[in-house]
């Protein structure tokens, strides 16, 4: 059929032409990364140094500009990547490991209190819509001081803090519907009836086989966070000056840019943007790239949009039902 | 029916019974002594001890918390320190601002996204379809806050006078000022779920139309505007309904930010406002008030979904673990 013909051809058009916007994807987080390591021993100026030029555009001298107290953007800009992607990065890696234990955990008890204490637990968190609790806890601890041993946190670590408990339920999700679908496999029957024991079991066969799916919401959670971050230090319950990150770098912004101070807004609005898109780029290649069954089961002519995934994580989530 | 709905109740209630926990734990963890806050700077030791003992916090934790708790489902949300104000009463003065905004914004996602999605997935592959696709792919990555600081820069700057780009005018003293003042924080709001909207019902809308009895439809010679706009359409706004759930919550989260960037006095501004002065009661009662209204409107969502569609009537709690 002529139909079916054209309807492949746009399909391998479209891997291709999503391929190479994965590559954007990739490009965008390895530039990202790129500056949060290298930018502050680049930046041309102390990020906190005043100046008597306020709030000049960009010149020769400040490239990107300067903002209200005579500080230069660039610099408070390539200082505030590093701590944006920082507080996006640690609250993944702590919603990841703490989520993913909990789920492989319940997963392999499914049934049992423990499974529907932790399970419950992590819909309590998802009770709340992200950018209300996120705030809360965040405002809360950034009140007290908080001490672990020796150690105080900062206004930097309380936000990683408060994001990652809050990206926490996805990935407990996700880790205990895979483990449920993985435990009925032959594999795991066979090292259960060797006599494996239950640690081995999760960390020895589980774990490598449940990771992709995790990498791949991995990618999708730190866009979230990064969002997050610049929402949260926005609103002044996050990273506090006289460290910058990119929210808080728009808190200021805010209130110059009815000046016209564009050059305020437009840096740290275009790095939160390529943040954000790029993670969730790579998101999706990863899927494409790590579960080739995906492609196979999706009915010919509809593919998977992009970047739904967004939206598909909670909306499958709120479904694990039927995906376990 | 009757029975979806009652199951569905009863999944809610422990959720609401745990959110109400975490509610009262993290009222104990931030700082500040209640009782003390309440009396006032000039109270003698023996009304502190008084409001206290009124308030149950002489007792047990558990004791504590029943105590809250009962008030809580009177209505009584606790007293603003700075206010001096019930807190329920602050809440019901800010609601039908975010109320209007977040409705506004609901209708923009809903009139211009699943339009924007039929089109797209009728023109697929082409121009619209394209333009649609890249365009809410960027939406989604710009975070409504920054849309919104970058509206004001439009309108404040380079085209000052068209849309007011600062605080509210309540819709009974002015509703055509009202109208306007709402636009923009809408527009913020919403822009970005316009885009996940279009997407969902291009996605669902050519999953519907491969299906096989549009096939079956068109086979019979039904006309192609009917098989389209009569019966894939009906089922192609399935998913999209379920996920308006979803976008209630990132209407009300976002709200706490956009009502902050436009200087709008709404629910979410009086959050935020109420960590400035320290003001733990309202910041929590805020709180449980949205994941309450989060957690019903999911609820809602969910017994619609079982109304609009049968086949999910039964077999649907098989999944629950």
């Amino acid at each position: 059929m002529a139909g079916r013909a054209t309807s492949r051809q746009s399909r391998v058009l479209r891997q291709l032409v999503r391929h190479r916007i994965s590559l954007f994807g990739l490009a965008g987080v390895s530039l990202l990364l790129l500056v949060s390591i290298v930018g502050p021993f680049v930046a041309p100026y102390d990020p906190a140094a005043l100046s008597p030029a306020r709030l000049r555009p960009p010149c020769v001298e400040h490239l990107m500009g300067t903002e209200n107290f005579g500080r230069d953007v660039l610099s408070r800009f390539l200082y505030g990547t590093r701590v944006s992607m920082f507080v996006g990065l640690g609250a993944v890696a702590l919603g990841l490991v703490i989520g993913t234990l909990l789920g492989m955990s319940a997963g392999l008890r499914a049934g049992t209190i423990w499974d529907t204490l932790i399970m419950r637990g992590m819909d309590v968190v998802l009770a709340f819509p992200l950018l209300v609790l996120v705030p809360v806890l965040a405002g809360i601890m950034q009140a007290r001081t908080i001490q672990i041993g020796p150690l105080g946190l900062n206004s930097i670590a309380v936000v990683g803090l408060a994001i990652g408990v809050v990206s926490t339920p996805v990935f407990a999700r996700v880790a205990r519907g895979t483990v449920l679908a993985e435990v009925r496999e032959d594999y795991i029957l066979a090292a259960r009836s060797f006599g494996a024991r239950t640690r081995d079991l999760l960390f020895g066969n589980l774990l490598p086989n449940i990771l992709a799916p995790l990498i791949v919401q991995a990618a999708f959670s730190l866009a979230i966070a990064i969002a997050a971050e610049a929402a949260v230090s926005f609103l002044g319950l996050g990273v506090q000056p006289p460290d910058s990150s990119w929210g808080n770098m728009l808190a200021d912004a805010r209130r110059f840019v009815i000046l016209g101070a564009w050059w305020l807004v437009a840096f740290p609005a275009a790095a939160i943007a390529i943040a954000v898109l790029s993670f969730n780029l790579l998101g999706d290649a990863l899927r494409d790239a790590l579960d080739p069954r995906a492609l196979v089961m999706v009915a010919p002519g509809v593919e998977q949009p992009a970047s739904d995934a967004v939206i598909a994580a909670p909306v499958e989530s709120r479904s694990e039902g039927v995906v376990a | 029916m009757l029975r979806l709905i009652v199951s569905r109740l009863a999944l809610a209630v422990p959720v609401l019974v745990c959110v109400s926990i975490v509610a009262f734990v993290l009222l104990r963890l931030a700082p500040g002594d209640p009782a003390l806050l309440q009396a006032g700077v000039d109270a003698g030791p023996d009304v502190v001890a008084a409001i206290r003992h009124e308030l149950a916090l002489d007792e047990p934790l558990p004791v504590q918390y029943l105590a809250w708790a009962t008030r809580v489902v009177q209505g009584d949300l606790g007293v603003s320190y700075s206010a001096r104000q019930p807190v329920t009463m602050l809440i019901g003065q800010r609601l039908p601002v975010t109320l209007q905004i977040a409705t506004t914004a609901l209708l923009l996602i809903v009139v211009l996204g699943v339009p924007l999605g039929i089109v797209s997935a009728l023109r697929k592959d082409r121009g619209v379809d394209q333009t649609v696709r890249v365009a809410s792919l960027f939406g989604i990555s710009v975070p409504n806050f920054v849309i919104g600081i970058l509206l004001i820069l439009i309108f404040g700057w380079y085209f000052p006078g068209i849309m007011p780009y600062e605080g509210f005018v309540p819709f009974r003293q002015d509703p055509l000022g009202s109208l306007k003042t709402t636009i923009l924080p809408a527009v913020a709001l919403g822009l970005a779920q316009v885009g996940i909207i279009a997407r969902l019902t291009r996605s669902s809308m050519l999953e519907v139309i491969n299906q096989e009895y549009i096939t079956a439809a068109r086979a019979f010679g039904v006309s192609e505007r009917e098989v389209i706009w009569r019966d894939a359409l009906r089922n192609a706004l399935l998913p999209v309904i379920t996920v308006l759930g979803i976008i209630t919550g990132f209407l009300l989260g976002g709200s706490v930010v956009i009502e902050s960037v436009f200087g709008i006095a709404g629910l979410g501004r009086l959050l935020v406002e109420s960590f400035a002065s320290r003001d733990y009661p309202v910041t929590i009662g805020v709180m449980l008030f949205i994941a309450v209204v989060f957690v019903l409107v999911n609820l809602v969502v969910d017994v619609l979904y079982g109304v609009i569609n049968p086949r999910i009537r039964t077999g649907y709690e098989a999944g629950q673990g």
